[in-house]
């Protein structure tokens, strides 16, 4: 099936250094809302789209740029320089049968790039939380992560195992993910939040704070919710505005 | 909001798999002809037409100027071709979104050989977002259209403004030609009510194929529930 898979990378450079962030599909969608803020506040530019039997196809022009005649599709790769990141953007679910190829062609080729390390951002289901007046957050980090040392310090919460297998209830692929990069020896980090579906913007701004703790993705000279740009895509998130006639 | 007082979920959400149990596999048999018969070797263009309102354009319509050339009836997917043209039309509705991709992997190798691909989708006008107030307008034609520009790219339609997207077969589609560096565009017909009213544009466009629209059979069952 990875040869179903039509990866466009618009350069081919190593990417020894760089950070790729990866959001799961997941309960409130928190990991695409925290990527798309990145994106938008980062002026990222687009390296790559993918092609894949794995991703429920959608299409549409740029989300980021009214004025852009360039087409946006279901997985597109995001790069800053200036940051070390990349960010892969899913603007659709995986379909659970051919998940796992797909991850593992993701992660080979991030893995043939050189890529340092992987985060992924994902949540979990509100009522899941056990210990109702701790941090909304928790992580998990391989042992090779070079996060795993500052995570501790912060005092973060570590997920807390309960089956054998790892599961994050409502996390979408991020367990899946997680485990390939592990047998891959990728270093990573996964990131979490408890939430519910609904108006889920303020987790998105939660998690990117959350992570600026460990990825100097802002500059630390003025507040960094004021340097976030919410993309013009998300103007009509709602719904269009209420017909005048009804007043 | 379909009904009163219904509760409407997202397309998007409302299809998206259970992860956290083992999802069922639904209807996981590979996509089959009907018929046994080897792929046209010569596609010119290559049309998907996709929802209820086309489909019934042709199954209502003369099919005077249409061949049917074979069919996969489980998920209602029907190829004909329209005579005296080297044009295939597929036409397709009420399948699962999940089985989209089953769609676009059976269909793959007619879209990668057409010179030229079209999709139609017809979506209701809910659906269509703007800032814009939509007056008594009952349809929107946008279209969306892949870097490398084909036959039909100068159409007179607006293109599709963001935030809106479109999805299923006629998205993947687009999508894959693209990623191919082939040229394809899809129109996108917004339409109120598509059981009531005609859409003058789409039956342009079918005259344009040699095909007779057919206009539409007014419901006489209320569209609301408020009295049923």
């Amino acid at each position: 099936m990875s040869e179903a898979n039509i990866w466009n990378f618009k350069e081919d450079g190593d990417l020894s250094g760089y950070t790729l962030i990866v959001p799961s599909v997941a309960v409130g969608n928190i990991g695409q809302l925290a990527c798309d803020l990145l994106i938008s506040s980062l002026d990222m530019v687009k390296i790559a789209s993918v092609y894949s039997p794995a991703l429920i196809p959608v299409i549409g022009y740029d989300p980021y740029d009214l004025n852009s005649s360039k087409l946006a599709s279901s997985c597109e790769i995001f790069k800053c320089a200036a940051r070390n990141l990349v960010v892969l953007q899913m603007r659709a679910p995986l379909i659970y049968k051919h998940a796992r190829l797909f991850l593992e062609d993701l992660a080979k080729k991030f893995k043939e790039r050189n890529i340092k390390d992987i985060v992924i951002l994902t949540s979990s289901f509100a009522h899941e939380k056990k210990h109702i007046s701790t941090s909304p957050f928790r992580y998990l980090a391989t042992d090779s992560s070079s996060f795993k040392s500052k995570v501790k310090a912060f005092n973060w919460l570590e997920h807390e195992a309960h089956d054998t297998e790892l599961r994050i209830y409502g996390g979408g692929f991020a367990s899946m993910f997680y485990e390939i990069c592990g047998e891959n020896s990728l270093p990573c980090l996964l990131l979490y939040k408890y939430c519910s579906e609904g108006n889920n913007i303020p987790d998105a701004y939660d998690m990117i704070q959350y992570l600026a703790n460990l990825l100097p993705l802002f500059s630390e000279k003025s507040d960094l919710v004021s340097q976030l740009i919410q993309p013009v895509s998300w103007k009509l998130l709602f719904g269009r505005p209420p017909p005048k006639d009804i007043y | 909001m379909n009904n009163y007082g219904e509760i409407a979920e997202p397309t998007s959400r409302s299809a998206w798999e259970d992860w956290d149990d083992v999802p069922v596999q639904n209807g996981t048999s590979k996509l089959q002809w009907h018929q046994k018969k080897p792929d046209p070797e010569i596609i010119e263009s290559f049309l998907i037409f996709e929802g209820q309102y086309l489909y019934d354009c042709i199954f209502r319509g003369g099919k005077d100027n249409l061949e049917l050339i074979n069919c996969v009836p489980e998920v209602h997917l029907h190829m004909y071709r329209i005579i005296s043209y080297n044009k295939y039309i597929v036409v397709i509705r009420d399948y699962n979104l999940l089985q989209t991709n089953d769609l676009l992997e059976f269909l793959k190798p007619l879209l990668i050989q057409a010179h030229d691909v079209m999709v139609v989708q017809t979506k209701p006008l809910a659906d269509y977002m703007s800032l814009e107030p939509l007056g008594n307008q009952n349809s929107v034609i946008r279209t969306v259209v892949t870097t490398k520009p084909g036959a039909a790219a100068d159409t007179p339609y607006p293109r599709l403004e963001q935030p809106n997207m479109i999805t299923g077969v006629a998205a993947g589609a687009i999508s894959l030609r693209e990623h191919l560096g082939e040229s394809a565009i899809a129109l996108i017909c917004y339409v109120n009510a598509p059981e009531n009213y005609q859409v003058d544009e789409m039956d342009a466009l079918l005259r344009q194929l040699n095909i007779d629209p057919v206009p539409p059979r007014p419901s006489n069952a209320l569209n609301s529930n408020l009295y049923i």
